[in-house]
């Protein structure tokens, strides 16, 4: 049994689909009973949940329709655990594991997250190397593919070749990966006669790392016209790219291969044009996904140059991990000055702020978000669990049809200096929903048939929004810096092993203590040479 | 307060009543989930009220450290603070004073300690915590007791039993002084240690004062004293406490204590233990703990308890799940934390529910059989519940255990 094919609908408006095979476009990604509207989102996970969302924050975050998956967590049993999912009906196991609905939500799984750039043992010609908490597991081909016939995601990613290795990667590195790649490909798309299952949606993770040629490369052996035993693996297709439904980039792999080629060459490879020497010979009528793009700006620019389809929320769940609530839109507001994409909620400028996490509440500010932090909608009276027969509901407090009053900035504040996990929740349903509108409002400008608006709506974005990147020459740091540096202090003050730490410092404290009295001493008594301070 | 008795045990002291207070009504007898920091830790607000939960403790202590009473005022009190729309009591700061500071000394003004900030020498009066919890805004306040540790015997037992009740009389004062009588209700809290003639004591004078005071709270127990000790206690207490007052029996939590306390004549409890060991990895069920850690449920497709109406179960959240997450995801202390909270209410809710039928003692002798039969009653709870005419041996082929009895699963091996 095979998940039922996705299907991409793109309907652009003329003013864009007769120009450039890169031009922006909104489409509709169908599977099942779900629609997915594009340019939107996927959101991440980590061991197969959403991180700090439980199971009815989920639900309650409408933003949230297709769940991306890495595998390798569950890499720590053999067999992997979600594969020993018993059936139920036709739902498909990995849906049944994690409770996502297969009619509410579309499911993706790759055997890697791509968002974790720690270096790792070389990949070979016969297995890929991944995390888990036991430690490195090899991977073959063939494990990949069992494990998703049997989890049985919407859409597989096909095992690439892709190096976490130190770079550069030489010519020869680059040549095996997409070799591997495509053999690998093949061999996730073979067809075996007496079974029916075929993983139907495969998405590709783009490889040729920094190099446009060999990113080229890669793509001509998508197209390549299969022959003899190789064809007959396949068919009824005729080339591996008739197998593929969707086309991956993981920003975290690039951006490391770029930083090996820096300043190897006069001209330096820039993210777009590296995505663009993938795609320029493909069908353009596919769905293009980017992995861990580092925010808004990069997004938008990757929608303008590349038309790409799906983004996953790495950088806004990120930023709800470090305390920081995102507040912008699209299109900005009219605002003078350059505004943060952000509040570092640590700041004790918080402390007393007790307005909502979105906008300034000034005239020009972005609409109501629609979060469960922003509109907190309380669980219908007939909802709620009843202990007894006593419980009654209360009448005169139903009030289910419009919000709780937002939570503030300063309780977030509070729950973030007092380390409480609360904090985060809040902060993801806020974040993603964030993102969710920000891509609505993406769509809204694309399908409204200009160009030039769009156009200039970035560029007026641009000018509203700092950009969250590591900018040397900015004079100080960015509110997603201090966020983080502030969110370190409050875990190694309150988080996990606190208490070892503490017994460390009064250990080291006193240690210190008694060295001083000893050196004291020793100096009193004129005895020669130093005290070793251990 | 409202408070009305409508419904008790004919067999045991157990009973029945409804409590409205400022932010609405509460059905006692009913187990109360600590949000210390202003938060149950990782829900929200919607979350915990969906659970069914209209009474909620917030900690005084941390309260004043963070976020201070400042910001409580401007916020207009922790209930707009937090978000939390039902009832929230808080205690009187006094227990985590001498639990959380080790510099801590008692006087007859206040309790006297460095301040976790600057060091600074700061004290604690009966007056300042009732302001702090008037800042607060909770509709049940504690008054500030002198807090000895449970074991502790000797004459500082009674010199904290006897201040007690002076300090009882200085937090009524600042109560009454303030106008806040009639939103929020202020609890008196019953010392004495594990001595029943200081506990005779310490009823006597404040039972004295029984006109201006809203309820009785249990305090100095569980600690760590011989559970024997602890029921007699709380049937000392219970027993002489009046009628028409809501019987608070607080840091009370394990599946059986409440029974036992509810069983004896308490109406309320608290503690942390549902939603600390949900951290820990540990379910509550009817039929025991279940250590989620372990790996005898890595592979185990079953959600917690079928029959359970928590979200967790209710959407079919496998043990092999929960166990892949467990400890390495907040997800899994949310998932755990929605269950426990549940779980401690069902058990009060089902005490309700059989006090109204007039089936409280089967009701008792079922969750025991499910809860203990595989492994045998602890001796103390037959003891205690003979007492009040249930015998849970009665008609059963469980045998009893010795100690403590609460139940653990600490290995594969169990």
């Amino acid at each position: 049994m095979s998940s039922p094919s996705l299907l991409f609908e793109i309907s652009s408006s003329e003013a864009y689909t007769n120009d450039s095979r890169f031009a922006p476009r909104v489409a509709k990604l169908l599977i099942r009973k779900v629609t997915i509207d594009t340019p939107g989102l996927l959101a991440c996970t980590s061991r197969g949940v959403v991180p700090h969302l439980s199971r009815d924050n989920v639900i309650r975050t409408k933003g949230i329709r297709w769940i991306h998956v890495p595998f390798e967590t569950f890499l720590e049993h053999k067999p992997p655990v979600p594969t020993l999912q018993p059936q139920h009906g036709q739902s498909p196991k990995i849906n049944s594991f994690l409770r996502f609905p297969a009619d509410e939500y579309v499911l993706s799984m790759s055997l890697r997250d791509h968002a974790d750039r720690r270096e790792m043992p070389a990949n070979t010609n016969v297995y890929v190397t991944a995390n888990c908490i036991r430690g490195v597991k090899k991977v073959t081909p063939s494990d990949w593919r069992s494990y998703m016939i049997s989890c049985n995601p919407d859409i597989i990613f096909s095992l690439s070749d892709i190096p976490f290795t130190t770079p550069p990667y030489s010519q020869k590195r680059l040549t095996k990966s997409i070799e591997r790649s495509a053999l690998w490909l093949a061999h996730m798309l073979h067809s075996e006669p007496d079974s029916t299952s075929i993983p139907s949606n495969v998405f590709v993770q783009m490889v040729g790392g920094a190099s446009a040629p060999a990113r080229s490369t890669f793509a001509e052996s998508l197209l390549e016209v299969l022959h003899g035993k190789e064809a007959d693996a396949i068919q009824p297709r005729k080339c591996l790219d008739e197998g593929v439904a969707g086309y991956v980039f993981d920003m975290v792999p690039l951006r490391l291969a770029i930083e090996g080629v820096q300043g190897l060459s006069p001209n330096n490879p820039t993210i777009v044009s590296l995505i663009q020497a993938s795609l320029l010979i493909l069908p353009p009528n596919k769905p293009r996904l980017v992995t861990s793009a580092r925010g808004p700006h990069e997004m938008l620019l990757l929608i303008r140059e590349v038309g790409i389809d799906l983004f996953d929320t790495y950088w806004a769940q990120r930023a709800a991990n470090i305390g920081v609530a995102l507040d912008f839109s699209f299109p900005a507001p009219i605002v003078t000055g350059k505004r943060d994409l952000g509040h570092n909620l640590y700041d004790t400028k918080y402390t007393r702020d007790f307005t909502s996490m979105m906008g300034n509440h000034d005239k020009d500010s972005p609409g109501i978000c629609l979060c469960a932090a922003c509109s907190p909608y309380s669980t219908p009276s007939p909802e709620i669990i009843r202990h007894s027969s006593m419980d009654e509901p209360d009448k005169h407090r139903d009030s289910s049809d419009s919000p709780n009053p937002p939570y503030t900035k300063a309780f977030l504040h509070h729950l973030l200096h007092t380390h409480e996990m609360s904090a985060h929740s809040l902060l993801a349903m806020h974040n993603i929903t964030v993102m969710d509108a920000f891509f609505a409002g993406i769509r809204g400008l694309i399908s409204h048939n200009n160009v030039s608006i769009f156009e200039a709506e970035i560029l007026r974005f641009f000018d509203t929004y700092m950009e969250d990147i590591n900018d040397m020459s900015r004079m100080e740091p960015s509110v997603f810096e201090r966020a983080e540096k502030a969110w370190g202090e409050v875990e190694l003050l309150r988080g996990k092993g606190r208490i070892a730490r503490e017994t460390e410092r009064v250990k080291a404290e006193s240690a210190a203590a008694a060295n001083e009295v000893l050196k004291k001493e020793m100096e009193e008594k004129g005895a020669e040479g130093a005290v070793n301070v251990p | 307060m409202e408070f009305q008795v409508i419904h008790k045990c004919p067999i045991t002291r157990a009973r029945v009543s409804r409590m409205v207070l400022a932010h609405g009504e509460t059905v006692l007898p009913t187990f109360m989930p600590v949000a210390t920091q202003a938060a149950i830790k990782g829900l929200t607000p919607e979350q915990v009220e969906s659970l069914g939960i209209s009474l909620i403790l917030n900690n005084t202590y941390h309260l004043n450290l963070r976020p201070g009473v400042d910001v409580l005022k401007v916020a207009g009190g922790a209930h707009l603070f937090e978000g939390w729309r039902y009832n929230m009591l808080t205690d009187s700061g006094g227990f985590q004073l001498v639990s959380l500071s080790k510099f801590t000394t008692i006087t007859e003004e206040g309790a006297v300690f460095s301040s976790p900030f600057d060091g600074e020498s700061t004290i604690l009066t009966p007056e300042e915590s009732i302001s702090i919890q008037h800042a607060i805004g909770a509709d049940i306040i504690m008054q500030l007791d002198d807090v000895v540790p449970s074991l502790l015997q000797g004459p500082r037992v009674e010199e904290a039993m006897k201040r007690s009740i002076r300090w009882l009389d200085r937090c009524i004062q600042q109560h009454e002084s303030a106008g806040r009588k009639d939103v929020q209700n202020l609890f008196a809290i019953v010392q004495g240690g594990l001595d029943p003639n200081l506990r005779d004591k310490c009823l006597d004078g404040m039972l004295e004062r029984k006109d201006r005071v809203s309820g009785y709270a249990i305090g100095g127990l569980s600690g760590g004293e011989e559970k024997d000790v602890f029921w007699k206690i709380i049937k000392q207490c219970a027993d002489r406490l009046p009628e028409d007052r809501p019987r608070y029996a607080m840091g009370i939590g394990f599946a059986e204590d409440l029974l036992v306390c509810v069983a004896l004549g308490i109406d309320m409890a608290d503690c942390v233990f549902p939603t600390r060991t949900a951290r820990f990895g540990v379910a509550l069920t009817h039929t025991g703990p279940i250590n989620l850690k372990l790996g005898k449920h890595a592979k185990d497709f079953d959600s917690i308890d079928s029959t359970c109406p928590c979200p967790t179960c209710k959407d079919g959240t496998s043990r092999a799940l929960l166990h892949h997450i467990v400890t390495h995801e907040t997800t899994a202390a949310h998932a755990l934390t929605i269950h426990n909270i549940v779980f401690q209410a069902q058990v009060m809710g089902r005490a309700r529910e059989a006090i109204i039928a007039g089936t409280f003692p089967d009701y008792l002798q079922s969750f025991f059989a499910g809860y203990f039969g595989d492994r045998g009653y602890p001796e103390w709870c037959v003891a205690a519940l003979r007492s009040v005419n249930v015998d849970l041996l009665e008609n059963s082929k469980t045998s009893t255990v010795s100690g403590g009895g609460a139940k653990w699963e600490y290995s594969d091996a169990a």
